[in-house]
C-alpha cells in the first residue's frame, strides 16, 4: 500500500486553515490580554509619579466618593495625571491607527506617519501658526486662538499625505522607494521651514517651538485640550469603522469597488481622517515617532492581517503603549523629566531596523 | 519621610544658622536667581534647582528638576517646596501656573541684562526671600565691584571692536547681535560690538565676519569644548581672515559669570576689560 499522496496545493489550503484556527484562539486571548495591558498602563499612569500617592487615595480622589484628605494630591491626580493619560491613550490610539489605516491605503508596510512625512507636515502647520501667525491671531478670542494650532496641524497633515499618496501611488499599489523618498523630501522642507521659523522667531515664540518639537506630554493642562482631543477621537472612531475597507483595499482597489466599496470616497475619507489624527495628536504633544509603526507590525505578526481585528487592537496597543512611555518619561530622571519622543524612538529605532532587515528582500527587488 | 528630608538638609547645611526666614524649602530656576539666593545666604534653604543652576558647587549637587525652559509641574510639587523663584526664561507658562494652582508660590524675577537689571534681581529676591537687608547689603558689594571696573575701564583708550560667539551645535556659531545678553557683556566691559545690524544670536558667515572685522573674539567657557578647543577658535575657516585670528586674540570667559547676569557680573567684567587692556597693550 503506497501511503495516501497529498498534493501540494491541498496541503497548502491545511496549513493555512491550521493558521487561521490558531489566529482565532489566539485573538480571544489577545483581545484580554490587549485590554488588560490598556488597564495597567492607565492604572500605572494615574498611580505613580514624583509625588508619592498610595493607590488608594488615587482611587478615591478618581471617584469622588468622599472628599479627598489632600487638595495637592488631588490636584496632581485630577489636573495633572488624568489629563496626560487620556491625551496619551488617544494620542497613541490615533498615532497607531493612523500607522495601520495608512499602511493599509498604500497597501505598504513602511508606512508611518513620521517616516513619509505626514507628522512633518502637521509640524508645519504647527509651526507656521507658532511663528508666522502669532500677532496676527491675538487679536481673536481664545477659543479661535485654541483651536487654530490644531486646525493648522491638520491641515498640513492633510496636504503631506495627499500629496505623497499622489506621488507614490501607481496604478493600484504604491512604490515603496517613491513613498520613503517622498516622505526624506517633505521631512527635509518641513526640518528647512521650522530652521527658518526658528531663525526669525522670537525668544518667546522659539520658548513654545523648543518645548513643543522635543514631543512631551508635560505642558499639557485642561486648557484648550478640549478640540484636540474631539479631533482625535473622531479620528480613531472614523478609521476604527474603515476596518472593512482596508481589507477590501488588501485585495487591491479594482476588487474593492467589486466588493461594494465606493473606493475613491472612501480612500479620501481615509486620508482625512488620518489627518485628522496625526495633526491633533502633533499640536498637542509635538512629533513622537514611530508608534504608527511598531502597533500595527506587533498587532498584524499575532493575529494577522484582517482590519477588524487589527483596528481595534492597534487602538488599544497604541494608547497603552504611549501612556506607558510617559510613564516612564516622568519618573527615570526625577526630579526632571525626559521627552516622551526619546523614548518611543528608542523603542521605534531599533524596531523600524529590524522591519527593514526582515523586508530587505522585498525592499531590494 | 518629609521631616526625614529636612533634616538631611539642615545636616548638609552643617550647622550654618539659617536667619529667620519664611521660606524653609526653596525651588530656584535660573543661573543667576540660584546665585543671588545662595549670595544672600538662603543656600541652605534651597531644596532643588534647574538643570543652568551649577555654581556654587553646593547648588551643583542638588536635585536637578530639568531644563529651565522645559519644567514639569509634578516633580517640582514632590520636592514639596513652600516657594518657587523663576528666573525670567522659567516655564512653559502652563506648568508655572499648576504650580499656583497646586498651593505653591511662583514669584518670578525680571531679567534685564544690565547693571541696573542685576540690582533689580538682587532686590526682588531679597524681597521675596524677606531678606530685604542682605540684598541691599549684596547690591552694595555688585555697585562697589561694578565702579572697580569702571576705573578699569577708564584705562582703555581705544575701545576694541569684539566679537562674542557661542556654540549652536554641530559646529555652528552664532554671533551676538544688538541688545543680546553677549551685546551688554561686551559694551560694560568698554569695548564694542564688532557685528552691526542684528539682534540677539544669529549665525555668523565667513563674510559677515570679514566684514565685522573683530579685534577680540569672546568666547564663553562652555561653548569652547563644542568648537574643538581654545587653540582650534582662530583656525576656524569663518573667522581665519579676521584681524582677532590673525593676531591670536581670542578671550576665552566663565559663562557662568557673564551670560546670566549673576552676582559674580563684575568679575566676569573685570576679567574682560583686562583682556582689552591686554590687547591694547600687544597691539600697540
Amino acid at each position: 500500500m503506497s501511503t495516501m499522496a497529498i498534493d501540494p496545493a491541498t496541503e497548502g489550503t491545511i496549513n493555512r486553515i491550521a493558521v487561521e484556527i490558531g489566529r482565532r484562539q489566539r485573538r480571544r486571548w489577545l483581545a484580554i490580554l490587549v485590554m488588560a495591558a490598556a488597564a495597567a498602563a492607565v492604572t500605572a499612569g494615574l498611580s505613580l509619579g514624583a509625588v508619592g500617592i498610595p493607590f488608594v487615595e488615587v482611587w478615591a480622589i478618581l471617584s469622588g466618593v468622599h472628599a479627598p484628605a489632600d487638595a495637592v494630591h488631588a490636584m496632581v491626580v485630577m489636573d495633572l495625571r488624568l489629563p496626560r493619560v487620556i491625551t496619551g491613550l488617544l494620542i497613541g490610539a490615533s498615532l497607531a491607527l493612523s500607522g495601520a489605516a495608512l499602511q493599509g491605503l498604500m497597501r505598504n508596510p513602511l508606512a508611518d506617519p513620521g517616516l513619509v512625512g505626514v507628522a512633518s507636515g502637521a509640524a508645519l502647520g504647527a509651526v507656521a501658526v507658532i511663528v508666522f501667525a502669532s500677532a496676527w491671531l491675538a487679536g481673536w478670542p481664545g477659543p479661535v486662538q485654541r483651536i487654530a494650532l490644531p486646525l493648522a496641524a491638520f491641515g498640513g497633515g492633510l496636504a503631506t499625505t495627499l500629496l505623497i499618496y499622489r506621488l507614490a501611488h501607481r496604478g493600484s499599489h504604491t512604490d515603496i522607494a517613491l513613498l520613503l523618498l517622498a516622505g526624506i523630501a517633505v521631512n527635509a522642507v518641513a526640518g528647512a521651514v521650522i530652521g527658518f521659523a526658528v531663525f526669525v522667531s522670537n525668544d518667546q515664540q522659539l520658548r513654545d517651538l523648543q518645548f513643543w518639537m522635543l514631543g512631551s506630554l508635560s505642558g499639557i493642562s485642561r486648557d484648550g485640550l478640549l478640540p484636540p482631543l474631539a479631533m482625535m477621537a473622531v479620528s480613531v472612531l472614523g478609521l476604527w469603522r474603515l476596518a472593512g475597507l482596508l481589507n477590501g483595499l488588501s485585495l487591491g482597489e479594482r476588487d474593492a469597488h467589486y466588493l461594494g466599496f465606493d473606493t475613491e470616497r472612501s480612500k479620501r475619507i481615509l486620508v482625512l481622517l488620518i489627518a485628522l489624527g496625526v495633526g491633533a495628536g502633533v499640536a498637542v504633544a509635538g512629533a513622537i515617532g514611530f508608534v504608527g509603526l511598531i502597533v500595527p507590525h506587533l498587532v498584524r505578526v499575532v493575529l494577522g492581517t484582517d482590519h477588524r481585528f487589527v483596528m481595534p487592537a492597534s487602538a488599544l496597543l497604541g494608547g497603552a503603549l504611549l501612556v506607558c512611555a510617559d510613564t516612564v518619561a516622568r519618573l527615570v530622571v526625577l526630579p526632571a523629566e525626559l521627552p516622551i519622543g526619546i523614548i518611543t524612538s528608542a523603542i521605534g529605532g531599533p524596531f523600524f531596523l529590524m522591519l527593514l532587515i526582515r523586508h530587505r528582500r522585498e525592499l531590494a527587488s | 519621610m518629609r521631616q526625614v528630608v529636612v533634616l538631611a538638609v539642615a545636616a548638609w547645611v552643617g550647622g550654618s544658622s539659617i536667619d529667620a526666614q519664611a521660606t524653609d524649602r526653596l525651588v530656584t530656576v535660573g543661573s543667576d536667581v540660584t546665585e543671588i539666593v545662595f549670595a544672600l545666604g538662603a543656600g541652605g534653604s534651597v531644596v532643588a534647582v534647574d538643570s543652568t543652576s551649577t555654581y556654587p558647587p553646593a547648588a551643583d549637587a542638588l536635585p536637578d528638576v530639568g531644563y529651565l525652559r522645559q519644567l514639569s509641574a509634578e516633580p517640582i510639587i514632590a520636592m514639596a517646596p513652600d516657594l518657587v523663584l523663576a528666573g525670567a526664561d522659567a516655564g512653559p507658562l502652563s506648568v508655572l501656573q499648576q504650580l499656583e494652582s497646586a498651593g505653591i508660590p511662583v514669584i518670578g524675577i525680571t531679567r534685564e541684562d544690565s547693571a541696573q537689571g542685576l540690582d533689580e534681581k538682587i532686590e526682588q529676591t531679597g524681597r521675596a526671600l524677606r531678606l530685604d537687608r542682605q540684598a541691599s547689603l549684596l547690591s552694595r558689594e555688585v555697585g562697589e565691584a561694578l565702579a572697580r571696573l569702571e576705573g578699569k575701564r577708564a584705562l582703555i583708550a581705544s575701545p576694541p571692536r569684539a566679537l562674542l560667539l557661542v556654540s549652536a551645535g554641530q559646529g555652528r556659531l552664532m554671533a551676538a547681535g544688538q541688545g543680546s545678553s553677549g551685546d551688554h557683556i561686551i559694551e560694560l566691559a568698554g569695548g564694542v560690538n564688532a557685528v552691526q545690524g542684528f539682534a540677539g544670536y544669529k549665525p555668523l558667515s565667513a563674510e559677515a565676519a570679514v566684514s565685522a572685522a573683530p579685534d577680540l573674539i569672546i568666547v564663553p567657557s562652555h561653548s569652547v569644548e563644542a568648537i574643538g578647543g581654545e587653540a582650534e577658535i582662530p583656525r576656524l575657516p569663518q573667522l581665519a581672515a579676521t584681524p582677532a585670528a590673525s593676531g591670536g586674540h581670542v578671550v576665552v570667559v566663565d559663562s557662568l559669570l557673564l551670560l546670566g547676569f549673576g552676582p559674580r557680573l563684575a568679575e566676569g567684567e573685570e576679567q574682560l576689560a583686562d583682556a582689552f587692556l591686554t590687547w591694547e597693550r600687544r597691539t600697540r
